[in-house]
């Protein structure tokens, strides 16, 4: 007993580091949501300032848009949700049909390319590219008579532009999964099946797809957690008030309300709201993924 | 495994091989079109006539960009955040995960100090509360503001402990057998064999710290403080009102005055900004898929 | 070593102040004027030695910290930079009182306010520091972070200094909190932030149009310098009015103009303007029939292809270029379009784009909208701060040199070429106000009897006349502003002549005081606002959408605002 805890002291000092800085920035940062319960005045520090209860929260969902913010976050996250699993899981079927690695290895590499760029660039990217006058995505859609469209400030266009440039930043890399989810498919199955004379549609209705299914029920129950992330960077970035109707989401109200109209107990109060829901869906797809893909964190 | 070559196999490879060509070409051509509008004139670039080649063919906008001190200082703080920034997160990664990776036979404790870790990832404050707590332990204005907050990506942390326990037990098992310590065994055991799966977090690591950009604004005093993306984000540079305002240009400065405006410029200065990434991340590629799938299934 | 301290001396303040409200927490009497009473305290504790001039250099160095509204436009000469230039040079060599720049953002993106919200969350705010809203102002106030001057002020500010006390009452009311003195106004008279319609030159030629008129004249000269290729390229590429994507802003490329000319008085950022109309009743001005009337006025333009259809794209950054390369044949904009952004098409094409009072109704009386003299800047000062008279005496020494100018050189050194703004205070610019005495010594045809900072706009002036200054100065800066050329004469002259004399101005109602409600939604109001408007313009809501948005506003905290405004600022 006594060697066994001896065995076990350098494994606590291996994580005091990490303990010291979670408990500081994360835990630390924590304590800081008290102020969502409070009047907060930032003299009288986080426990000084007078306690109102949920008098904020009141006033957050009394705010003439909330509704709105709330209904576009969901609708912009969804949207980012099924395109971000089915486009993954599509070009991975078709990848995995080239064979020669060479030439696979280059497609890879092409389509991984956005994943690794920030939104402050690639959003000054399509600002570029998108725009109605100078962009060369309308120069080429007014070859066919169609347009201009404007991708960033049309209400209708907005979201569907803030979906589809996620999309297009992350499929490349989110079909690594399933690609390595492919290369776990028993050959031999593929086989037998030629022998009984299954095509290759067959073969991938019957074999393939069901030898992915649980990886693609397994990140289609975690990405449930984003729920409610719009993501700030792409849309922060890309914005305007012609479009806030259908493009504000939780986190940008959140960044106006409280770095830019030093409302910052309203503001906390909604970053509050924001993690408590999203913390209730990652507990409840966490136990899906368990029960659904027997996939657990840790 | 054969593969009958029928005709109608052969018409879906054609047509797959073309699909993907165009997908492919659909993630890079926006980059085309950006570093064209970069190596052009500023003319055809007003009159909307590049496309995918650079018409009047210049540096110009590269040179003018490369000789403004204020993108440079902003590139080396990003340099440095990042260089810092990922060593420290590989080290507590590192860490972290061996310990937690053992079994609760090994490592009474795990249980608890794993769900220590795992809470911080299911609940965040907002950005006022964390701004609080950077500024209270005296960070503000110095680069450990843009490291230490993050300084353990649980995530990744969790990607290369369950890739630990992943690795075969009985190698460990001959290691402490050898009498060798903790330490011993991850650095000359465990780690060896890791690659994969640090590799893929250190490129995470990369791209977070490179591409971050709210926390250089937020936390940075001054503007030569800022990392380069917090810079490309809140500085805009127009070439015209430089020329305008600056009162002894240099010779080589004026040359460029008639080459560039801010549409050339700013495809240049973001073109600029990724090309770290763009170097780096083909030769960690190899490492994704061992490193992330094996780190992310439960072994 | 300082910000070290300063550092210690903030976590204990903070540190206390928890634990001494944490004791009185279920009282729970925490209320402004506690804070406002800490605030008296800290000023006057910080009392200062007696033989003390308001320019007596000091035997010790001391540091006074400040924050920088940085931006491109700011030019530096011989290598200056904002940690050290002519000014900081100059306080140390004077004064002996070191300068450090706290934080620097860019102020026109949203960075500086950013910066400075942040930095007020977390009680960092530096010793001195520049900012215009008033919510901010109110809230640093009630949180104590700003120092109560009215002693320092009184015992170190110079005579001339002290004389703005009386020349601008109104502004140092804006600066007050309870009758005491928390930072230094910039002191505007306000008159000149009117709207003029600015039209270029050389279109109205190459046309061979009149200056419009009316409203009418005004839509018929845009659709032809839409269409009838003014700049001669062969292009459609030109528009005839520039708009920003505020839509109703302050008067900078926006339609302030027009609502103006319908008769409704606006001025500011989101929905921050209010008076009483004739009948006594607080209004908006956003919720008028004149709104809804300019509204459907822009969706016409739009339609006819008069707006640029990405004006919802434009602000003052990407607008500038736009004008710059001629793409907008006119523009509402204020009494300072000559500096910014008409003065780079100018440097850049030789073009003069010029002031005109704004084309009428012809129905209604127009009307313009100020923001009261009460608010606009303030330097304020931070309550931690260990040396307000340092502050003071800058002012001072900033008084003596740009304002008094004893000395024509050090003037142009310190002053032009926006150098004054490289000091951390300094007197706003109430040059504008010099405009009678300018056109009096013009008629002269002498600027002796001018005050020592005016003769050098009276050489500007008259080099733009004569078209021997072609320099920035003369036509960028002042020059053109005091014109009194044939054409109704510059801006200062349109605002000194016509919109004056026809009683054209009405002041923001509401000013020092903000109604609750107002301060925690007016984002939200103002993102209500921007999309219903943008939405009008481009048709994606039919024109009644209006009457939809007004009741929505009301039922948001709007009608509260407004029974808030009617208490707070009762008719006299």
């Amino acid at each position: 007993m006594k060697v066994r805890t001896w065995r076990e002291i350098p494994l606590y000092i291996m994580l005091i580091p990490g303990i010291i800085f979670v408990l500081i920035y994360s835990y630390g940062s924590m304590l800081g949501v008290v102020v969502a319960f409070q009047k907060f005045v930032p003299t009288k520090g986080l426990f000084g300032s007078e306690w109102i209860g949920f008098d904020n929260f009141k006033n957050l969902f009394t705010m003439p848009n909330i509704g709105e913010v709330i209904r576009n976050t969901i609708v912009i996250s969804l949207g980012k949700m099924a395109g971000g699993i089915i486009v993954p899981v599509l070009f991975a079927l078709l990848l995995n049909e080239i064979k020669n690695q060479g030439v696979k290895r280059t497609f890879q590499t092409l389509v991984y390319i956005p994943n690794f760029l920030s939104w402050v660039i690639l959003a000054g990217l399509f600002v570029d590219i998108l725009s109605p006058s100078t962009g060369i995505v309308n120069q080429f859609l007014g070859m066919f008579g169609v347009g201009p469209v404007f991708f960033l400030g049309d209400k209708t266009a907005y979201p569907i532009t803030m979906v589809v440039t996620e999309i297009w930043k992350g499929f490349g890399f989110g079909s690594v999964i399933y690609l390595a989810a492919l290369t776990g498919i028993d050959p031999s199955l593929y086989e037998s099946a030629e022998i009984d004379g299954a095509g290759r549609w067959k073969q991938t209705l019957y074999i393939t797809l069901p030898g992915i299914m649980t990886t693609i029920v397994l990140m289609t129950v975690l990405s449930m957690a984003n729920i409610l992330n719009g993501g700030f960077d792409q849309i922060y970035n890309t914005y305007s008030p012609a479009v806030y109707t259908t493009g504000d989401i939780l986190d940008t109200f959140v960044y106006r309300l409280g770095i830019q109209n030093a409302q910052f107990a309203l503001s906390t109060a909604a970053g509050l709201f924001k993690s408590v829901v999203s913390f209730v869906f990652i507990v409840v797809s966490y136990y899906l993924a368990d029960k659904v893909a027997g996939y657990r964190i840790y | 495994m054969k593969i009958k070559n029928s005709r109608g196999r052969i018409v879906f490879n054609v047509f797959n091989f073309a699909f993907l060509t165009f997908t492919a070409l659909l993630c890079i051509l926006p980059f085309v079109n950006l570093l064209a509008i970069s190596f052009s004139n500023k003319m055809p670039v007003v009159a909307r006539e590049v496309t995918f080649l650079p018409i009047g063919f210049n540096v110009a906008a590269y040179q003018f960009i490369l000789e403004s001190n204020a993108f440079i200082t902003a590139l080396g703080v990003s340099v440095q955040r990042t260089v810092i920034g990922v060593a420290v997160n590989l080290i507590l990664i590192i860490f972290t995960a061996y310990p937690l990776s053992k079994s609760d036979h090994e490592f009474r404790a795990r249980k608890y100090f794993s769900w220590f870790f795992v809470v911080t990832i299911l609940f965040q404050a907002g950005m006022i509360p964390l701004y609080l707590v950077v500024r209270y332990t005296g960070l503000m204005n110095s680069i450990w503001a843009l490291i230490l907050p993050g300084a353990l990506p649980v995530f990744s942390m969790l990607v290369v402990m369950n890739y630990m326990r992943s690795l075969p037990q009985e190698l460990l098992e001959a290691s402490f057998i050898d009498g060798a310590g903790h330490f011993t065994t991850l650095f000359y055991i465990v780690l060896p064999v890791s690659t994969p799966t640090i590799a893929t977090v250190a490129l995470f690591s990369l791209v977070n710290h490179w591409n971050s950009w709210f926390d250089g604004m937020v936390y940075m005093n001054t503007i030569d403080k800022y990392p380069l993306q917090s810079y490309l984000r809140t500085v805009v540079i127009n070439p015209e009102a430089f020329f305008r305002n600056a009162t002894n240009i240099s010779e080589a400065l004026s040359r460029y005055l008639g080459m560039v405006n801010a549409r050339t410029t700013n495809a240049a200065q973001l073109f600029l900004g990724m090309i770290p990434i763009l170097a780096i991340y083909p030769f960690l590629q190899k490492y994704f898929t061992t490193g992330l799938v094996m780190g992310s299934v439960k072994g | 070593m300082k910000k070290g301290l300063t550092r210690v001396a903030a976590t204990v303040l903070a540190l206390s102040m928890a634990v001494a409200c944490g004791s009185s927490n279920n009282a729970s009497t925490a209320s402004d004027t506690t804070s406002a009473d800490a605030n008296t305290q800290t000023g006057s504790s910080a009392a200062p030695p007696v033989d003390d001039g308001p320019l007596t250099p000091y035997a010790e160095p001391v540091t006074v910290t400040w924050g920088v509204q940085a931006s491109q436009v700011q030019q530096f000469f011989d290598g200056d930079t904002y940690d050290d230039n002519r000014w900081s040079r100059l306080i140390k060599e004077r004064l002996n009182i070191d300068l450090e720049v706290a934080f620097s953002a860019d102020i026109t993106t949203d960075a500086y306010r950013d910066k400075l919200n942040a930095l007020l969350a977390a009680g960092d705010l530096p010793d001195l520091f520049r900012w215009a809203d008033r919510n901010f102002m109110t809230q640093a106030y009630n949180a104590g972070y700003l120092m109560d001057i009215t002693d320092v002020f009184n015992q170190y500010a110079s005579e001339d200094v002290k004389k703005y006390q009386t020349a601008f009452p109104d502004s140092f009311a804006g600066a007050s909190f309870d009758g005491r003195l928390y930072g230094f106004p910039y002191m505007n008279d306000n008159f000149h932030q009117a709207p003029y319609l600015w039209i270029r030159d050389d279109w109205l030629e190459n046309l061979n149009a009149e200056v419009p008129k009316t409203l009418d004249e005004m839509v018929a000269l845009a659709l032809r310098f839409t269409f009838e290729d003014p700049d001669g390229n062969g292009a459609d590429d030109t528009f005839g009015l520039a708009l920003d994507k505020h839509i109703i802003f302050n008067n900078y490329g926006t339609a302030t103009g027009i609502l103006a000319a319908y008769g409704e008085p606006a001025y500011n950022q989101g929905m921050s303007f209010f008076y009483r109309d004739e009948s006594g009743k607080i209004t908006s001005p956003y919720t008028s029939e004149a709104m809804k009337k300019t509204l459907a006025l822009l969706k016409t333009m739009y339609d006819q292809g008069i707006i640029d259809p990405e004006f919802i794209t434009k602000d003052t950054a990407t607008m500038e270029p736009d004008v710059t390369n001629g793409k907008y044949g006119m523009m509402y904009h204020m009494n300072w379009g000559t500096w910014h952004p008409f003065n780079f098409s100018y440097q850049q094409s030789g073009v003069i784009t010029r002031p005109y009072a704004i084309p009428t109704d012809g129905a209604n009386p127009y009307k313009i909208g100020i923001q009261s003299s009460k608010t606009g800047d303030i330097f304020m000062i931070n309550s931690a701060a260990e040396h307000p008279e340092a502050i003071i005496k800058i002012l001072n020494l900033y008084e003596e040199v740009c304002v008094q100018v004893p000395n024509d050189d050090d003037y142009l050194t310190y002053w032009d070429n926006e150098q004054y703004r490289l000091s951390p205070i300094y007197v706003g610019i109430p040059t504008e106000l010099h405009t009678q005495e300018l056109l009096d010594a013009f008629e002269e045809g002498s600027p002796d009897s001018l005050a020592g900072s005016v003769k050098p706009l009276y050489t500007q002036m008259k080099g733009f006349e004569d078209k021997t200054d072609i320099t920035t100065s003369g036509y960028g800066a002042w020059g053109q502003m005091y014109s009194d050329g044939a054409d109704g004469g510059g801006s200062c002259v349109i605002a000194l002549r016509k919109y004056r004399p026809d009683g054209a101005y009405i002041d923001n109602i509401m000013s020092v005081d903000q109604p609750e409600i107002y301060m925690q939604n007016s984002s939200v109001w103002e993102s209500m606002m921007e999309t219903a408007f943008t939405d009008i313009i481009r048709g994606d809501q039919p024109i009644e959408y209006f009457d939809t948005f007004v009741s929505d506003w009301l039922n948001a905290g709007g009608q509260q605002c407004l029974d808030e405004l009617d208490t707070l600022y009762p008719a006299s």
